[in-house]
């Protein structure tokens, strides 16, 4: 099967791809595929997302029009994820509606762009493994096949959780799987649990930097936020680099709610709060977005109102019209007003 | 919200409370709402918000919340709103409904009017049943009212009769009154003068709930269009809203399914909000014959902003004008209006090219034909001269 043809299938690089990309690239891999990956989101695709776009909703889903309208080479399909729920709990969970309607309302572009194949994965209610098989079946990809690949994929997702949590960058996981140099069978030790929370070792001041994946790992959207406050000599502590159980512990003080990665981010900025080797938080969150409005609410008065009303914190509001100088000028503003606060401790 | 003050407070009536209705929703309170409230939440959050304001400072003691966990941020606004309003002072009791256990409503609801348990169910079953009986009241009327509005002879007439009939019935709280209220309602409403050849051009109201049902929000969309000889038909309902999630009319679930099959092709997993009847109300526009459909909605709405971007896919398999107004602190009324005169210029003009051509001329002067032309023009700062109804 794999002499016969082999299916080029495109991901844009946008929204949740710099959660599962270690996942959906290893399955696509393994299935005997290839992966295509767009190019970092610019500004000439964010422009071209921008044009067709409904105006009032986050630039985040603005970029991935671009991505796909702007798809740079030529592929046979392009992946398109449906998240309905990406865990189980004893409530319904969702993740953003926009991300549950997303192949709905790119399929309006039917004829512009390649065609789409949707990946549903709704973990509440169907497990993770069969929504592969199913994907893998529009593909013409057999349920053995689909299976080991699954299970090479899901340990591949892991193993890039567990790089990020000891603080290697996701800029160099990435780079790492795309460009697929074989060392990804070098797994890294799972019980080395030393360098969990790395930034309480590592001596330099430490900021949280808050914020849904597709915003603060995308160097554009995020005007480079995260290499820019790294440049000052800091480090800087994602959602990615918490280890997720005291995410879990601690989201789970504050009422339920029910989106998932919101859930998450909850905790983080709980965690943030509460760790005394973060010395500030700053948040991402893109104008627009329904679940942001909610949630920096929530972080604003139940959790910093309540446990650390001095320590710093920055919210920032981006949308496609964010200059970058802009960005920076606060940051810096930011960064310099932090460490004064801790000098003077 | 619209009319649904009038059954949500006979209930509140009858089992011991005393609701305080805010005042209609009014420029003052809207901007005390944005005040407080966070940036870029949609609208209703903001009007819902000042209204709560008001109702603090009339003296109210309990906020009501109905509160969830959907896909829809609608479910967390109680619980943001309070803390919202805890932080700014105000001190009082908050009550989520649906997050809180039912036992626990029913301990507070108790220890605040002390009746036992007896008391207790007596007055809930009354109470709910004439929400139900008030619920069903109003329905008719607007109905009715939306019948006649566009083919009045006498301007007003229906609007002024179903102001009184929907005042006498906030008054009254006796079932057998509210009944027979209910029939002269609609004997009044009935005897409005209609000219009974004219045949208006027929719209779908869909949408957002809050944009669809509040007049004050949609700028009077419904009583608008109505002047201006044109039938409004919403899709939601307060009747709906209200009585839908008590179980008490199991129509309502079947009309629910209905639209949910109805909109699968283009919405494959629901998203929490009013997205199918958006998208089963434009389809259902096309094979009712109506001649075209009209989408509320308010600035950064999730599940109506992903309808948008799907109405284009829909529109192309069932060919139906489609006109989306977003709505938000700024939008103006006189834009509003334009707009809908224009759209209305639109399906006529459709309506004439599907008649074979004839009528074409009278058509193509849409804004000067007789059944648009209302008194109250009015001059814009560019001296241009539009044409706004009876504001």
């Amino acid at each position: 099967m794999r002499e016969k043809k082999c299916l080029r299938i495109g991901i844009p690089r946008a929204l949740m791809y710099y959660k599962y990309f270690p996942y959906w690239l290893t399955f696509i891999k393994e299935t005997g595929m290839e992966p295509v990956v767009s190019e970092k989101t610019s500004y000439v695709n964010l422009s071209r997302g921008v044009e067709e776009c409904v105006d009032d909703v986050c630039v985040a889903l603005k970029a991935f029009y671009g991505h796909v309208l702007r798809f740079p080479e030529k592929v046979d399909c392009l992946m398109i994820p449906r998240l309905i729920s990406v865990e189980k709990r004893k409530y319904d969970t969702f993740t953003c509606p926009k991300l549950i309607g997303l192949p709905d309302m790119i399929t309006g572009f039917d004829e512009c762009i390649p065609k789409t194949v949707e990946f549903v994965l709704d973990v509440a209610r169907t497990p993770a493994w069969k929504s592969a098989v199913d994907f893998a079946a529009k593909l013409g990809v057999g349920r053995r096949e689909a299976l080991r690949a699954d299970i090479k994929a899901s340990r591949a997702q892991k193993n890039a959780e567990l790089e990020a949590l000891k603080g290697k960058k996701i800029d160099d996981i990435e780079k790492r799987f795309l460009n697929g140099s074989d060392d990804d069978e070098q797994v890294p030790d799972s019980e080395n649990t030393e360098q969990i929370y790395w930034w309480r070792k590592n001596g330099s001041p430490a900021v949280a930097l808050i914020g849904h994946p597709y915003l603060i790992y995308d160097p554009f959207l995020s005007s480079d936020a995260l290499r820019f406050i790294e440049n000052h000599g800091l480090s800087v502590v994602t959602p990615a680099g918490m280890p997720a159980d005291s995410i879990e512990e601690e989201a789970s003080k504050y009422a339920d709610i029910s989106w998932s990665y919101e859930r998450e981010l909850i905790g983080a900025a709980s965690l943030a709060f509460n760790d005394p080797f973060i010395d500030g938080i700053v948040m991402i969150e893109s104008f627009a977005c329904g679940p942001d409005s909610i949630i920096t609410e929530i972080i604003n008065r139940e959790i910093r109102g309540k446990f650390s009303p001095d320590k710093p914190m920055m919210t920032m509001v981006i949308d496609e019209h964010t200059g970058r100088a802009g960005v920076h000028t606060r940051l810096e503003a930011f960064i310099d007003m932090m460490l004064r606060k801790n000098l003077r401790k | 919200m619209g009319n649904s003050y009038i059954p949500l407070s006979a209930l509140l009536r009858r089992i011991g409370f005393d609701p305080i209705i805010p005042s209609f929703t009014n420029k003052s309170l809207i901007e005390a709402g944005i005040a407080a409230s966070p940036e870029f939440v949609c609208l209703p959050f903001k009007i819902n918000m000042g209204d709560l304001i008001d109702a603090l400072d009339e003296g109210a003691d309990v906020l009501a919340m109905v509160c969830g966990m959907w896909a829809c941020r609608f479910g967390y606004y109680g619980r943001v709103q309070h803390s919202i309003l805890r932080d700014m002072g105000y001190e009082f009791e908050s009550f989520l409904i649906g997050r809180e256990d039912i036992r626990v409503i029913i301990a507070k609801y108790k220890s605040w009017t002390g009746s036992g348990n007896l008391k207790m169910l007596k007055s809930a079953f009354e109470g709910f049943r004439i929400l139900k009986l008030k619920a069903k009241a109003v329905d008719s009327f607007e109905r009715k009212a939306r019948k006649a509005r566009c083919r009045e002879v006498n301007e007003g007439e229906t609007d002024s009769k179903l102001e009184e009939v929907l005042a006498e019935l906030h008054e009254e709280d006796d079932f057998a009154r509210v009944k027979q209220i209910m029939r002269e309602g609609v004997k009044s409403l009935d005897s409005v003068m209609t000219d009974e050849s004219a045949k208006p051009l027929r719209v779908k109201l869909v949408g957002e709930l809050y944009m669809v049902l509040e007049p004050k929000l949609n700028f009077e969309i419904e009583r608008k269009m109505g002047c201006m000889g044109v039938e409004v038909d919403p899709v939601l309902s307060t009747y709906r809203w209200i009585l839908k999630p008590l179980h008490f009319d199991r129509s309502l679930h079947k009309t629910e399914e209905y639209a949910k099959k109805t909109s699968a092709p283009y919405i494959k997993h629901e998203l929490g909000g009013e997205e199918h009847w958006t998208v089963a109300g434009i389809i259902d526009a096309f094979n009712e014959g109506y001649d075209g459909v009209v989408h509320v909605y308010p600035l950064t709405c999730m599940p109506e902003n992903i309808c948008r971007m799907i109405i284009p896919s829909v529109v192309k398999d069932y060919e139906i004008p489609v006109l989306n107004l977003c709505f938000d602190e700024h939008t103006s009324q006189v834009g509003v209006s334009t707009r809908l005169e224009a759209f209305i210029d639109l399906m006529k003009a459709r309506r004439a090219e599907a008649d074979g051509g004839k009528g074409r001329r009278s058509s193509s002067c849409g804004l000067s034909s007789s059944d648009t032309e209302k008194p109250g023009k009015r001059s814009n700062a560019d001296g241009r001269t539009l044409r706004s109804e009876g504001v």
